[in-house]
């Protein structure tokens, strides 16, 4: 055992305590712990989009709900990893486009008018990932800013033996442009859609609405519920317990936690925060225990530092 | 007067508007004067919003109850000046110019009315109020996990953003957002509201939501979420103002707002659902705890229902100053001019006196005052005798000629197709004179209307008497409608209306012309039935009465098209000018009169500069008139034909150099205002501006009163008879004179004052 003080918590490539977890891109596929009820949700995915004929026949889409913070994101990228995996056991090229950061230019904007955008910006991120054909490359770019025209021809446009997983930016409380990209898909593609704005009555909408064209997945994302917490802390310990040295959280302390915080992001935040705290001010890192105290002193130095001056 | 004429000391008038601004009345800014004359109604008023101002928050956390506050009053009785002032004192009190607004409701509809509450407010204090609730919600979830104190007290206290929060410590922002938009739906107790309020926390929706909130057909970001109906229907906007109450009253939050002249944009009580709409909106400002203050004419509380008038917590009545008030503020006048309190060169009787014919009217008593400290520093005797506030009274109050009158009451008359006779003689003898007789098929006898000067005094009410007598004497049971071109006292008003049975009819009043036709009609009831009529006698006399009200339409066609047409002349008249004038850009520069703004005025100021050159240009127009003539066109022989026309009319030239020098003294005091702007003092100055800086200005203000007060501005008033030059151009209002007349006076009147605000407003930020 090395003698280096670590962050448990940290994800490695680091970039950001908020940034979802990526399976199709890092090595990610181990970070999983069964909270928030995604387990099961993730199994669900599994079953109903089956041996994947319905992707490559028709098209699918995937809808991720829940609110901010409770692994939506990352279980939509591991729904698409095990796409991927299961589809290159097949010999079939699926390739997973991330669009999420489209967000920031589409925010504001109207329905019909995110549509285009989206579409315009999808030329370019299929163009890099080699996912036109060289023969339809003009065509799909003259298009670009039609959304009914490509997606009407995406399979078309796409070389064959590929399959498209598209992440789409959120939909924020839009429920119509969920159903819009159900009712575009076509062969060899999966739309993968997700908003922490839609309750109970969008997503009956919803499914009303897709239901003479497609069946939507729909997965929920839910908060921590009691034994999360444990979980999520006894893995990342076991984790990185080979990768050097780091405090314990005591029992006191789980339960706690437990009560305070509600998603998984809370909690990673809050834990990566307090460790990365005790490695900048305990003289005894690695063998004090983690009490309530530290995490409330390791938040308060956040809100003191970032916000004192404004 | 009193040793007070010093040939080595200029005159001061300290009934100059801006005089006396300091001390009592019309403030046309946000009040910086406290109200020191104060009657029964400005003290209940105050106390009214005094109590709502004090009232402590209630036990449950709900806001203390809010109030209705109506304040009714006729023109001039200072109904503006106390909704400013009250506003004003809310302001200081609340420490927060958005939680105290007046708004003028002039010639507006009540969407106007609303969007202009928004324009004060502004889409940042909307969003800002919007963000308050999502940092107590933010702060209340952050409360419960006990995490970050810190930050609670921080989101308490609005020193850091609510988003900023809930970004840095991974909130659940969706959630969070959630309960505002459910809290602001429940606050406004509508849903699209809520929704739209909401939008305001996300980047991107500022203009579709602020466009929607005034009045716009809702954007398609909007639509897309169900967002269809635009608020734009009189019902909705009564909603609306209700929303903006509840969401800048919410809590221990006290809002105050004005709304002036209210009854302008009153939506009409005929209409059952706009009834109830508006007893909404006042139950709204209550249940918010806010504080609405309606002002209007006394006629507005006849047109509120019962259920309305109950909703009104404070109904507060305007009159006139009393005899001693008037006295009072003749005191202070003098007092803050020359720093000892009298009432020289009034007296006791020419304060009532004035009282009196003004009704105690605030705005008249001023101007009346004015007038007569004047014309008693004139006078050998340097005292106000009264002669002079007859004469006053009747320069001020009686504002038309007796033609313009009489052709007033023609025109009623063609309106409503009556049969009449002008300067008609019922029997020999200049008291037996009437100016209309009008006769009824139906009745026997007739109805004379009898027009008069202002009746002042004993004589003037003698020979008014004699008339009516003359009239009943020479034609039995007739009815006579009495007009009066100015003003009644109190005493021979009442002794006339015993006389006549009814009220005499005052020129001056909004609704002349429905009263007079009222009148008369209340009179022609009253004659005796024909013996023998018929009913086709009836039809006949109905018949010719619409054959004279077509006719009197068919006139009313050919003037419109004479009108027509001299806009078409004008059109033309006015395009070779521009050409000329575009032609003048290349070559010679425009003369040194003609120039607008002086550069290096603050835009506040500068616009008041303008307002009353342009107004005075518009009466007088001799640049425009003297171009035209030396155009060289076709138009210019006939041009100059209408000069030398212009040149004969009584009074024209005289006029004219009233207004030249008025012209002159007007840019050399913007030159001297703009001089005090571009000082060290005051471009050094952070703050509050220093006395001697402050006297600097006043003095420079007080040099321009002095300049004018010995301008005869009443000469001016050939110009407003003439036809504007540019007349057949303009708009159709434009062409009355009662509106050119009271254009120029209303800026002329208290220039000075409201230059002086507004260039300490803008020298020492923060004054408000």
């Amino acid at each position: 055992m090395t003698s280096d003080p670590v962050n448990p918590f940290v994800v490695d490539p680091f970039v950001s305590a908020s940034q979802a977890l990526v399976p199709f891109k890092e090595d990610h596929d181990g970070l999983y712990v069964p909270v928030d009820d995604s387990e099961r949700q993730y199994l669900i995915f599994q079953r109903q989009l089956g041996d994947l004929s319905s992707v490559m026949t028709s098209g699918r889409a995937v809808l991720a709900t829940g609110d901010t913070g409770c692994g939506k994101s990352a279980l939509l990228n591991r729904c698409a990893n095990w796409v991927k995996t299961q589809l290159a056991q097949r010999s079939v090229v699926a390739k997973v486009v991330d669009a999420t950061r489209v967000h920031f230019m589409v925010e504001g904007l109207a329905l019909a008018e995110r549509m285009v955008v989206m579409c315009d910006n999808l030329f370019d991120l299929m163009d890099q990932r080699g996912l036109i054909r060289s023969e339809f490359r003009d065509e799909f770019e003259r298009n670009r800013r039609e959304p009914d025209r490509v997606y009407r021809n995406l399979d078309r446009y796409m070389p064959p033996n590929h399959v498209l997983i598209l992440l789409l930016p959120a939909s924020g409380d839009l429920w119509r442009e969920v159903t819009r990209y159900a009712v575009h898909a076509r062969p060899r593609v999966l739309f993968m859609l997700e908003s922490d704005k839609f309750g109970r009555e969008d997503v009956d909408r919803i499914e009303r609405e897709v239901a003479k064209w497609t069946r939507i997945v729909v997965l929920t994302s839910g908060r921590l519920v009691e034994g999360d917490v444990r979980r999520f802390v006894e893995a990342r310990t076991e984790q990185n317990a080979s990768r050097g040295r780091f405090p314990r959280l005591t029992d006191d302390t789980v339960a706690a936690i437990g009560k305070r915080l509600h998603t998984v992001a809370q909690l990673q935040e809050t834990l990566q925060r307090t460790f990365d705290y005790l490695m900048d001010h305990a003289d005894d890192y690695g063998d004090a225990l983690v009490t309530v105290e530290h995490i409330i002193e390791a938040t308060e130095h956040v809100s003191k530092d970032g916000w004192e001056s404004r | 007067m009193n040793g007070e004429r010093d040939e080595a000391t200029p005159f001061r008038n300290p009934f100059s508007t801006m005089a006396v601004s300091r001390v009592a009345t019309f403030d046309r800014d946000l009040g910086t004067a406290e109200v020191t004359v104060q009657t029964d109604g400005i003290r209940r008023a105050v106390a009214a919003l005094t109590g709502y101002l004090d009232a402590p928050p209630t036990r449950t956390g709900d806001p203390a109850p809010g109030t209705v506050l109506l304040i009714v009053g006729e023109h001039g009785t200072g109904k503006s000046h106390l909704a400013r002032y009250l506003v004003r004192r809310a302001a200081s009190r609340l420490e927060d110019r958005t939680r105290s607004l007046y708004l003028e409701a002039t010639a507006e509809n009540v969407l106007r009315a609303y969007q202009r509450l928004l324009g004060h407010l502004g889409v940042e204090q909307v969003r800002a109020r919007v963000s308050d609730f999502y940092a107590d919600i933010v702060a209340e979830q952050l409360q419960d996990t006990g995490l970050a104190g810190h930050a609670v007290e921080l989101l308490r206290r609005r020193e850091v953003e609510p988003h900023e929060v809930v970004r840095q410590l991974r909130l659940m922002e969706s959630e969070l957002l959630r309960r505002v938009h459910r809290k602001l739906s429940d606050v406004t107790e509508n849903e699209d509201f809520g929704l739209a309020l909401s939008l305001l926390l996300r980047p991107g929706f500022e203009t579709a939501v602020w466009g929607w909130l005034n009045g716009e057909p809702p954007a398609p970001v909007l639509t897309d979420r169900d967002i269809l109906d635009p608020i734009s229907g009189d019902l909705d906007v009564l909603e609306a103002m209700g929303v903006v109450a509840l969401l800048f009253g919410d809590r221990e939050r006290r809002f105050v707002l004005a709304i002036d002249e209210f009854d302008k944009i009153f939506p009409s009580t005929e209409d059952r659902a706009l009834r109830l709409a508006f007893q909404k909106m006042l139950e709204v400002f209550s249940k918010a705890g806010a504080c609405l203050v309606l002002c209007g004419q006394p006629d507005f509380v006849f047109s509120l229902d019962p259920g309305t008038a109950e909703r009104i917590t404070t109904p507060v009545r305007l009159t006139g100053l009393s005899a001693a008030q008037v006295r009072e503020l003749v005191e202070l006048a003098q007092e803050a001019e020359f720093g000892s309190r009298r009432l020289e060169p009034f007296s006791p009787g020419t304060v009532e006196y004035v009282a009196m014919v003004t009704g105690g009217n605030v705005r008249k008593v001023i101007r009346m005052c004015h007038a007569l400290y004047q014309a008693a520093h004139r006078d050998a005797d340097g005292l106000v005798t009264d002669e002079m506030v007859r004469e006053v009274a009747r320069e001020q109050l009686g504002p038309l000629s007796p033609d313009e009158i009489v052709l007033a009451i023609h025109r009623v008359l063609e309106r409503e197709g009556w049969s009449y006779q002008p300067d008609h003689y019922l029997s020999l003898g200049q008291d037996a004179r009437v100016d209309f007789w009008l006769t009824f098929q139906d009745r026997s006898g007739g109805c004379a209307v009898i027009v008069t000067d202002s009746v002042l005094t004993e004589a003037d009410a003698g020979a008014v008497r004699r008339r009516v007598s003359a009239v009943t004497g020479s034609a039995s049971g007739a009815e006579v409608v009495l007009v009066v071109n100015g003003v009644v006292a109190a005493e021979p008003a009442h002794d006339l209306r015993v006389q006549l049975g009814r009220k005499p009819l005052l020129h001056n009043s909004r609704s002349f012309a429905e009263d007079l036709a009222a009148a008369i009609r209340a009179a022609a009831n009253l004659l005796p039935g024909k013996p023998g009529g018929d009913r086709g006698d009836a039809v006949r006399q109905r018949i010719d009465q619409i054959n004279r009200q077509q006719s009197s339409l068919y006139g009313f066609v050919e003037q419109l098209a004479e009108h027509i047409d001299g806009l078409r002349t004008s059109s033309d008249r006015r395009l070779a000018e521009i050409q000329q004038q575009l032609t003048g850009l290349t070559g010679t520069p425009e003369p040194v009169e003609e120039r607008a703004t002086a550069p290096g005025l603050p835009v506040a100021v500068a616009r008041l500069f303008d307002d009353v050159l342009a107004a005075l240009e518009e009466v007088a127009q001799t640049g425009l008139m003297m171009r035209q003539t030396f155009a060289g066109d076709d138009e210019a022989p006939a041009a100059l034909r209408a000069v030398q026309n212009r040149q004969e009319s009584a009074g024209y030239l005289e006029a004219v150099g009233t207004a030249e020098i008025l012209k002159h003294a007007l840019v050399a005091f913007q030159d001297a205002v703009l001089r005090w702007h571009q000082s060290d003092e005051v471009l050094r100055s952070a703050g509050e501006l220093p006395k001697s800086t402050l006297d600097a200005l006043y003095e420079t203000c007080r040099t321009y009163d002095g300049v004018i007060a010995f301008l005869p501005l009443h000469k001016l008033e050939p110009l407003i008879h003439l036809t504007p030059w540019t007349a057949p151009g303009g708009t159709v209002t434009d062409l009355g004179r009662p509106a050119r007349r009271y254009r120029l006076r209303d800026l002329l009147e208290d220039v000075s004052a409201q230059v002086r605000r507004a260039s300490v407003r803008v020298a020492s930020p923060g004054r408000g």
